[in-house]
């Protein structure tokens, strides 16, 4: 195997690794609690649980340990909580080149500490993929910092306010980036940047608005700023209605012929949980309008995800996702289903069996002229990750 | 439930068969490049990897033009110039034969050291149409209309302006080979084509011509 060959097994890793920077697991509201912030110390969940998201960790492992940090090893004074999440990968991938890949994929700490009462500091700090032609310097780096005010000390109700760098509240926040609302739907792995929310959290509804710039201190991922919104109604127990809008401008670029890259994102979510059968189903699709100066484009993405609770610390997904970069033309659009198998063993560690199988156009064939390969799958991938939670 | 969940979205994907879409560096960087291979972990100007950038138009440009890096192996062969031909010029009425399209297009063990890509699944076949008709050039497009706000579609036009008028029409003009690139942000935007003294123009094409060098031109310089 050549030197090169290795290159691109640990890129097609990196691309392909089923969650990185971890977010919540938006199958697990309205079907265990209503919010973001009735498990989690921050209104975009993912990162430290608070009390009863910890009391959720224990109760739905198989083995129920105790699921505070470290296990309870260290008592932490009452204004601050650490924590973190370290996941590797191993498995198989065909696209169609086959690989054969074992690789880390997160190693986060996190930190928050409260202060003033209403006051919080949260602060990320892992590993990533270094900065072109600055790796000693970036490899390590804090993804997420911010501070945080809430309205009310100890509550996870009412009026936040953020500022800092984090990712803005936009749609459904799977944990697995390649998920298409994720990859193609606004919110793209490593994106965070720096902005300012303001954030109101219900039971029956919550609404969030965020400003954000194009990153100014680090070679961005996104190169936009812009204004996200969300908001989500839950009229009846476990169903959520949300909608959503972004609007980014680019800023890329100073030697353009067009000096304007603008996106428009409209969308909705929906979730709802059957208590019978312990069936979450939810879904997001957004149309996209994007400008690159004169030029419109109309696209679409969504993803639709059926979650089914089952017993021993199990719970399987099923999700199917489509994204059309151009409406208009035919033959530019993608699909993937997605399998997904999570054992929570015990409440610190997750083992994740991730599966897709991906086409374009619904598989009508890849390529052109004489090396054309109609109706095959053009790719696949199955991972075994292993997550540990601080 | 789900066996029809997919023939419904395939209702979406109705588009047309005409394929209308600018043939236009920076409309392929902003819709087809940085989605699908201008990614975070990839080809980002953040990660650069093996020295390709695909998530903004002048990284886009600097890659099709420059060599690139080979992160595995730094003593070893650069990845592109993209629009290579096996050492020869871009030749644009060949843009199958380029190591972009070949990177883009190849399903059998590559002679090129490197994957087919994107790695995890490949580009539309009406995106690497796209490509292809973008290095080819727009013959037809020739004689459009173009101003400061309206680029020409093709990496192979430039605008012609008549003097006084802020409007004018695409020209086609041949990439320039690639061992004269045409960098408007460096030397002044002086850059040598054969004996030729030429300005570079905004669309890193050659633009006017500065002076004919009888003694030959060389970095951007008369001799």
């Amino acid at each position: 195997m050549s030197v090169m060959r290795a290159s691109f097994i640990l890129t097609v890793a990196i691309v392909l690794g089923a969650a990185a920077p971890a977010f919540a697991y938006p199958q697990f509201q309205v079907s265990k609690d209503q919010t973001c912030t009735s498990c989690h110390i921050t209104p975009e969940g993912g990162d430290l649980l608070n009390e009863n998201g910890l009391a959720y960790a224990e109760q739905m492992s198989q083995l129920g340990t105790d699921a505070s940090f470290v296990n309870g090893l260290f008592k932490l004074p009452s204004w601050l909580m650490l924590g973190g999440d370290f996941r590797g990968v191993t498995g198989y991938s065909r696209a169609p080149e086959q690989y054969l890949e074992t690789f880390p994929m997160q190693a986060d700490l996190y930190g928050s500490a409260k202060f003033l009462g209403h006051f919080h500091v949260n602060v990320t700090v892992g590993y990533r993929p270094p900065e072109y032609g600055n790796t000693a310097a970036t490899s390590i780096w804090s993804r997420e910092h911010f501070v945080m005010w809430q309205q009310h000390a100890d509550d996870n109700f009412g009026l936040f306010a953020r500022v800092g760098r984090f990712m803005p509240i936009f749609g459904l926040r799977f944990a697995e980036h390649p998920e298409y609302v994720r990859q193609y739907g606004g919110t793209p792995l490593y994106s965070e940047t720096y902005g300012a929310a303001v954030e109101y959290i219900q039971p029956q509804w919550e609404a969030h608005l965020t400003g954000f710039i194009v990153d100014p201190l680090i070679d961005p991922v996104a190169h936009d700023n812009g204004v996200a919104a969300y908001a989500e109604m839950r009229p009846v127990e476990h169903t959520a209605v949300g909608v959503e809008g972004m609007v980014t401008v680019g800023d890329d670029c100073s030697n353009c012929m067009y000096p304007h890259n603008e996106k428009y994102r409209g969308g909705v979510t929906g979730k709802y949980y059957v208590p019978a059968p312990d069936l979450m189903i939810e879904g997001e699709v957004q149309f996209v309008n994007q400008h690159v100066e004169t030029y419109g484009t109309n696209q679409i993405v969504g993803t639709i995800m059926a979650t089914k609770f089952l017993p021993a610390g199990l719970m399987a997904d099923l999700a199917l996702n489509y994204y059309d970069e151009d409406l208009r033309i035919k033959g530019v659009d993608r699909e993937a289903a997605d399998l997904n198998l999570h054992w929570f063993t015990t409440s610190h560690i997750e083992l994740l069996l991730t599966t897709r199988l991906e086409l374009v156009h619904f598989g009508a064939g890849f390529g052109t002229g004489a090396d054309a390969t109609p109706g095959s799958p053009t790719g696949s991938y199955v991972l075994l990750q292993a997550h540990y939670r601080l | 439930m789900w066996r029809f969940a997919w023939p419904l979205l395939a209702l979406v994907a109705c588009g047309t068969t005409d394929d209308d879409r600018p043939r236009d560096a920076q409309y392929i960087t902003d819709t087809i490049l940085a989605p699908m291979c201008g990614q975070a972990e990839c080809h980002s100007t953040f990660v650069q990897s093996d020295g390709v950038v695909f998530d903004t138009y002048e990284g886009m440009r600097e890659s099709m033009i420059a060599p690139g890096m080979n992160d595995a192996n730094p003593n070893g062969p650069v990845v592109g110039p993209l629009l290579a031909f096996d050492d020869s010029p871009y030749d644009p009425a060949a843009p199958q034969e380029s190591l972009l399209i070949q990177i883009l297009t190849q399903t059998t063990d590559p002679n090129t050291g490197i994957d087919r890509m994107p790695l995890d699944a490949p580009l539309a076949n009406a995106d690497i149409q796209l490509l292809e008709a973008w290095i080819r050039g727009p013959v037809a497009d020739d004689e459009a209309p173009c101003g400061a706000l309206l680029a020409c579609p093709s990496i192979n036009d430039q605008c012609s302006i008549p003097d006084g008028e802020t409007t004018g029409e695409c020209v086609y003009y041949p990439q320039p080979a690639l061992g004269a690139e045409c960098n408007p942000n460096a030397n002044g935007g002086l850059a040598c084509n054969d004996d030729n003294l030429m300005m570079c123009g905004d669309d890193w094409n050659f633009g006017a011509l500065v002076q004919l060098c009888a003694g030959g031109c060389e970095a951007g310089a008369c001799l």
